[in-house]
């Protein structure tokens, strides 16, 4: 099953269309979208402590199967360390693994970090735990939200 | 009473005015305006939402007023309890159910 790139970037884009009022409130830098890689990186930074988060965000075989991604250091450029990842108080949607652990992250199943090999690729959003996180907005909403508001962030997960 | 119910321009409520809000949330399913009795809590907005999108009904929620980066909105809370203005706009957030 493989679906074809100009689908994926398709959706893609009509879904960042929807994030242009939250990319303006918190101040995310959205990249452009690499055609050829197909992803896109979105820049949160911290008003906790200034902190950035670089997130990688592939969408290969997207919305087929869910988004891979991770955290790129800001400083080294180093993508999947826990150095590049923040730190959440409500429990391991920040994996220390690290990955983002929940269905919209392609590196929580097997074949990736394998700490959920229990769940399956296709059909990623019939998963119980997905919940509305199957498009770019309420993805990074949820993971903004981690990142942004006291009552969630907990630093980087890794100093140095 | 639905949410195209607006309770203050009913002919059956005179006077529930003073008692009724009107709010407008947004999710990243779509915006959702309606009234709530002042009474009520924020969990019965939580609610209201969940039902209206159909959202998963054991997932991780949070409500805050838009703009705010205080904590979110306690559900057991009156919405009367945090003073809310007619027409506020609240943020309704998908935390993603913990795994």
């Amino acid at each position: 099953m493989s679906v074809i790139p100009a689908i994926s970037i398709a959706t893609i884009r009509q879904e960042l269309q929807a994030c242009e009022e939250d990319a303006e409130q918190f101040g995310w830098v959205i990249s452009s979208i690499d055609e050829n890689d197909l992803s896109f990186t979105v820049r949160i930074t911290s008003p906790i402590d200034e902190e950035v988060y670089i997130l990688y965000f592939k969408f290969d075989n997207y919305p087929e199967l869910p988004p891979l991604l991770d955290f790129i250091d800001p400083v080294s450029g180093e993508m999947g360390i826990r150095r590049a990842y923040p730190l959440t108080k409500d429990g391991n949607f920040f994996h220390t693994h690290p990955i983002i652990c929940h269905p919209c992250s392609r590196k929580s199943y097997g074949g990736f970090s394998g700490v959920h090999a229990d769940w399956n690729l296709t059909g990623w959003k019939n998963n119980a735990y997905t919940g509305s996180l199957q498009t770019v907005q309420a993805v990074l909403q949820a993971i903004n939200a981690r990142i942004v508001y006291k009552t969630y962030y907990h630093g980087r997960m890794q100093k140095n | 009473m639905n949410e195209n119910q607006h309770p203050k321009q009913g002919p059956n409520s005179p006077g529930s005015s003073d008692q009724t809000i009107t709010v407008k949330i947004q999710t990243a399913q779509g915006e959702f305006v309606r009234d709530f009795d002042k009474n009520q809590t924020i969990q019965d907005i939580i609610q209201a939402v969940k039902a209206h999108f159909n959202f998963s009904a054991d997932g991780t929620y949070e409500l805050r007023l838009k703009g705010s980066s205080d904590d979110p909105f306690m559900p057991q809370r009156p919405i009367v309890s945090y003073g809310l203005k007619d027409g506020a706009v609240l943020v309704f957030t998908d935390l993603g159910k913990a795994a």
